[in-house]
């Protein structure tokens, strides 16, 4: 404590400084790490997918297909035909050309 | 010396040393250089067109903005791929929509028999995916004869205040509510049915082009909707907007067989799609944009379908509309479809 007090360490502390700078560098330390590292990315995958396994079914690529499609066929068969008069379809055929020639 | 020994002053200056500026810079050079190198050696890969297409495709831009030459070099990467991919010469087209030309969809409701070739050489031709998921683009909904006629349409309203359900609450004037695409009659028409095709509108004012997060799916200048498959985040916005449900959505790997493909593809067409993204009817444009037919109008057997050019006063289409009895659907969201229905 003393020499904390007085800003030097005392040569029991800077042993310990060094030994931990040499235990950080050391290739011994490096490898430890990246299996300790590679071990628990692995771990975390399995049981993310162990997990998702469990809680997300196979899909069903064609049942999630009709279940886009088939609830259209009850809504289009509902629908009512609006037939056109005369003035509509000449004015639909006059904004189409217009529009046309407006993006041209 | 052994580490050991070492001075405490000494040990204490080398650790830092190791973190230095220069060899920060070192280690992310050769990191770049190995980067860079790894994707070169896959980009030029010559056997491998899955890793090729990958790389270049995931960084190309949107169809739209991309220089001609941008467009030939993505054209030419997706026709080895599908030739390697699926053992045929295959061509991916890119001609732009053709000057003076708007096109236009006519389905004569009744003469439709319901035989759903239409359906069948649709999915042929534009190279829909054949097994889980079956994909069609077209759908042909049976529905029940009603005694649908004009006149009646005015009538059943209830006389004093109520609810009106449809305006025909008191009198079925028209078709009864239930409709199903995925019928299989020994021969059709069947007695007291009727059929009603369905495909993509080609809307002039298109919702689903106006809900595209990322402008995907656009209204090309002769008036199809069209969608870059490669740019599509699957979102699923434009299935929503869709008033006409007649969008698709590869929910998984398509399966489109070797033997069954078409070669003959166009890059905002029938060329082979990928899992999550939309698809629907171009009105063939692989075909029309080279002056041919739709695939449907060509196999319809009772010539229920016509196609043509709208800006053309002497076009089938401009015809039917002069001449005939025509129906919209959905009048009333203003989306303009360019397929129209007619009765003689």
């Amino acid at each position: 404590m003393a020499g904390e007090k007085h800003g030097k360490k005392t040569g029991e502390e800077q042993s310990a400084i060094d030994n931990k700078l040499k235990a950080s560098l050391s290739r011994r330390s490096f490898f430890k790490k990246v299996l300790i590292g590679v071990a628990a990315v692995g771990a975390t995958g399995a049981i993310a997918k162990k997990t998702a396994d469990h809680l997300l079914p196979e899909a069903n690529n064609q049942q999630a297909y009709l279940d886009d499609v088939l609830p259209g066929d009850k809504i289009v068969a509902s629908w009512q035909y609006v037939e056109m008069k005369k003035s509509e379809k000449e004015a639909l055929v006059k904004t189409l050309v217009a529009n046309y020639r407006e993006k041209a | 010396m052994s580490d050991d020994k070492k001075k405490p002053e000494e040990t204490a200056v080398q650790g830092p040393k190791e973190a230095t500026r220069r060899g920060f810079l070192r280690d992310a050079g050769t990191l770049t250089a190995a980067t860079i190198a790894g994707a070169a050696a896959l980009v030029t890969q010559t056997d491998e067109a899955e890793a090729k297409a990958s790389w270049a495709e995931w960084f190309q831009k949107n169809y739209r903005l991309m220089t001609d030459e941008e467009k030939k070099e993505s054209v030419e990467r997706l026709e080895k791929r599908y030739s390697e991919e699926y053992g045929k010469a295959t061509t991916v087209d890119s001609s732009p929509a053709m000057e003076g030309v708007l096109f236009g969809y006519a389905l004569n409701i009744q003469k439709c028999i319901g035989c759903r070739r239409c359906v069948h050489a649709c999915v042929k031709e534009n190279n829909q995916s054949r097994n889980n998921p079956e994909i069609q683009w077209i759908r042909v909904v049976k529905m029940e004869k009603g005694n649908f006629t004009t006149e009646n349409m005015d009538k059943g309203y209830p006389k004093d205040y109520g609810i009106q359900v449809g305006g025909n609450a008191y009198e079925n004037a028209g078709v009864t509510l239930e409709g199903e695409h995925y019928y299989t009659p020994e021969e059709v028409p069947e007695k007291g049915s009727f059929y009603f095709p369905m495909q993509c509108m080609q809307c002039e004012k298109p919702p689903c082009v106006k809900v595209c997060p990322v402008r995907t799916t656009y209204r090309e200048p002769d008036g199809i909707v069209v969608i870059d498959y490669n740019w599509c985040i699957g979102c699923r916005m434009c299935i929503s907007a869709c008033p006409y449900w007649a969008r698709r959505f590869n929910w998984g790997e398509p399966n489109l067989p070797q033997e069954d493909m078409n070669p003959v593809t166009h890059y905002l067409g029938n060329r082979p799609r990928m899992k999550g993204v939309a698809e629907k009817c171009t009105f063939c444009l692989q075909r029309t944009r080279k002056g041919r037919y739709t695939a449907c109008v060509e196999v319809c057997p009772v010539g229920a379908r016509k196609f043509g050019n709208l800006l053309d006063p002497e076009s089938e289409v401009r015809k039917i509309l002069e001449k005939k009895r025509v129906f919209r659907l959905k009048a009333d969201l203003n989306t303009y479809p360019k397929f129209f229905y007619f009765i003689d």
